[in-house]
């Protein structure tokens, strides 16, 4: 009898003891799981961290860029279509210091030969520039620069507009570049936000080049933008710009004072864009050794554009009205510009682009004419 | 009619496509005490607000914009498409206005990043969130 109750304890201690442990094993099975997850996390993102150099490269000079090419197909008399190899740009950037930034762009227009010399092909240093940033809100900048004015001018690189051909007005009352400096302020006023740029130059000239002043004092210019809160964006702004020209290109009895405004806006809501800009420059001719304003014609050179457009999944369709008259006190010298746009975006960085252009011209003995261009445009980010 | 019909598929892929799509939590670092509301989230993401209110510079940290945590947060947060979102800020360098360039990881490497430096704002899938110390959520969008 008591050796069947001491069997029965033995039996009874011993599943004790397997239960116990299994619920040991069981306890460290779940240990060495949770451990080994763990582990495969650890592992996955010192991957990761392998495998992502961005961080490493940030201070580094980088390189990025773009580059389009184009068919072109025109019953323009004095062009040609064809395939252009339209910008090969490269861009150069390095943050030098915390507050110091450094940027340039190299352009090469229409695939220039070094030893060619035929064409207008070229090899352009677009900008050229320090950024200093003085505080969170305020920048200096010193170099070469695209005019801050309207927002086509410095909000033109291919892989981020619609169109290849710009505007007519674009580059003629304000020039394309500064040589000079500049101060941008970003302030914050209550849900909107300020954009601020003022700037002096050596201004626009035939001679245009990184070496001296060739006008007779330095262009001053000031840009502002304000991005209210009515839209997904909803941007208005203006710009002014003044100079004394002293241009070779011109006779010397003939240098304009120049004085140009303009008045920009963009709205964004939903698929919806709309995008528009209004220029007029007036030149008052002046003496260059005398510069008193002459009895001679003051003249104006005026241009608009209205752009509509609408996002449909990877495409954006468009149409432009273009206005740009150079010359306001000559007849027969405006053009008008009627545009149909087509993008094909296929990822972030490539676009493909259709846009038709026909070109209305006031001169009755001027043909009216059409561009059709079909181009490839990609960014290097 | 016929046309409906022949969109019914592309809409049942986009409604089951916006269905799978996981909550995103919007992270700061958790010694990182100021809040934000989404539209203030929006202006740093757009470049207009770049420093914390003790003056100390965000460091923006994005999603590739292939990633479905990255279209939802766009779409919501910025209101636009992610492709959309990535090409101003592509946009931004290329013109040479960025103020405060934007990083992309993934999510992974946001989440660890954001845990460890003070001044870092990211977003990652919520459940990522939820499961890594050193981050503070700042709300979640579905």
């Amino acid at each position: 009898m008591q050796s069947a109750r001491l069997k029965c304890i033995a039996v009874a201690s011993m599943i004790a003891g397997i239960s116990f442990s299994s619920m040991a094993m069981s306890a460290t099975i779940e240990q060495l799981e949770q451990r080994l997850n763990a582990v495969e996390e650890e592992l996955k993102l010192a991957q990761e961290e392998a495998a992502d150099t961005s961080g490493k490269i940030r201070n580094a000079l980088t390189v990025g860029g773009y580059a389009d090419v184009e068919f072109v197909k025109t019953n323009d008399p004095a062009t040609v279509g064809g395939f252009r190899m339209h910008h090969l740009s490269l861009m150069f950037k390095k943050q030098v210091s915390e507050k110091l930034k450094f940027f340039s762009e190299f352009e090469f227009e229409d695939g220039p030969w070094m030893d060619g010399t035929a064409g207008a092909n070229a090899i352009l240093v677009e900008a050229v520039n320090f950024d200093y940033a003085i505080n969170n809100t305020t920048t200096a900048r010193v170099g070469r620069f695209f005019t801050p004015a309207g927002i086509w001018s410095v909000d033109h690189y291919p892989p981020f507009v619609s169109t290849q051909d710009r505007p007519l007005h674009i580059r003629q009352i304000f020039p394309q570049l500064t040589d000079g400096a500049s101060v941008t302020g970003n302030h914050a006023i209550g849900d909107s936000f300020l954009n601020y740029t003022l700037y002096v130059g050596n201004g626009e000239t035939s001679d245009f080049n990184g070496k001296q002043d060739s006008n007779r004092d330095l262009a001053t210019g000031l840009r502002v933008n304000f991005s209210l809160p009515f839209a997904q964006v909803f941007d208005i702004g203006a710009t002014y710009y003044r100079e004394m020209m002293n241009d070779p290109a011109l006779a010397s009895d003939a240098q304009p004072n120049k004085h140009a405004y303009g008045v920009h806006a963009k709205i964004k809501q939903g698929n919806l864009g709309m995008q528009a800009e209004y220029a007029d420059g007036k030149y008052e001719p002046t003496q260059a050794i005398a510069p008193a304003p002459l009895p001679g014609p003051v003249y104006h050179r005026k241009g608009y554009y209205a752009q509509l457009s609408y996002d449909i999944d990877m495409w954006t369709v468009g149409y432009r009205y273009d206005f740009y008259d150079p010359d306001t006190t000559a007849t027969l010298d405006n053009t008008k510009v009627n545009s149909l746009i087509v993008n094909y975006h296929v990822d972030k960085n490539t676009v493909l682009k259709w846009e038709h252009h026909l070109l209305n011209l006031e001169d009755p003995a001027s043909k009216d004419y059409y561009r059709s261009i079909a181009s490839v445009v990609v960014n290097f980010d | 009619m016929k046309t409906l019909i022949k969109l019914i598929p592309f809409i049942a892929v986009m409604v089951a496509q916006s269905a799978l799509a996981e909550p995103v939590a919007v992270i700061v670092n958790s010694a990182n005490t100021q809040s934000l509301s989404s539209a203030e989230v929006k202006r740093i993401y757009g470049d207009k607000t770049i420093a914390w209110d003790n003056g100390e510079k965000i460091a923006v940290y994005n999603l590739p914009p292939e990633d479905k945590s990255a279209e939802l947060f766009a779409q919501k947060v910025l209101g636009m498409s992610a492709r959309d979102a990535a090409a101003e800020e592509s946009n931004r360098a290329i013109k040479n206005t960025s103020r405060n360039p934007q990083q992309t990881k993934r999510a992974i490497l946001v989440s660890s990043i954001v845990s460890k430096t003070p001044g870092a704002i990211g977003y990652v899938p919520k459940d990522m969130a939820n499961s890594k110390p050193g981050i503070r959520v700042l709300f979640i969008v579905e």
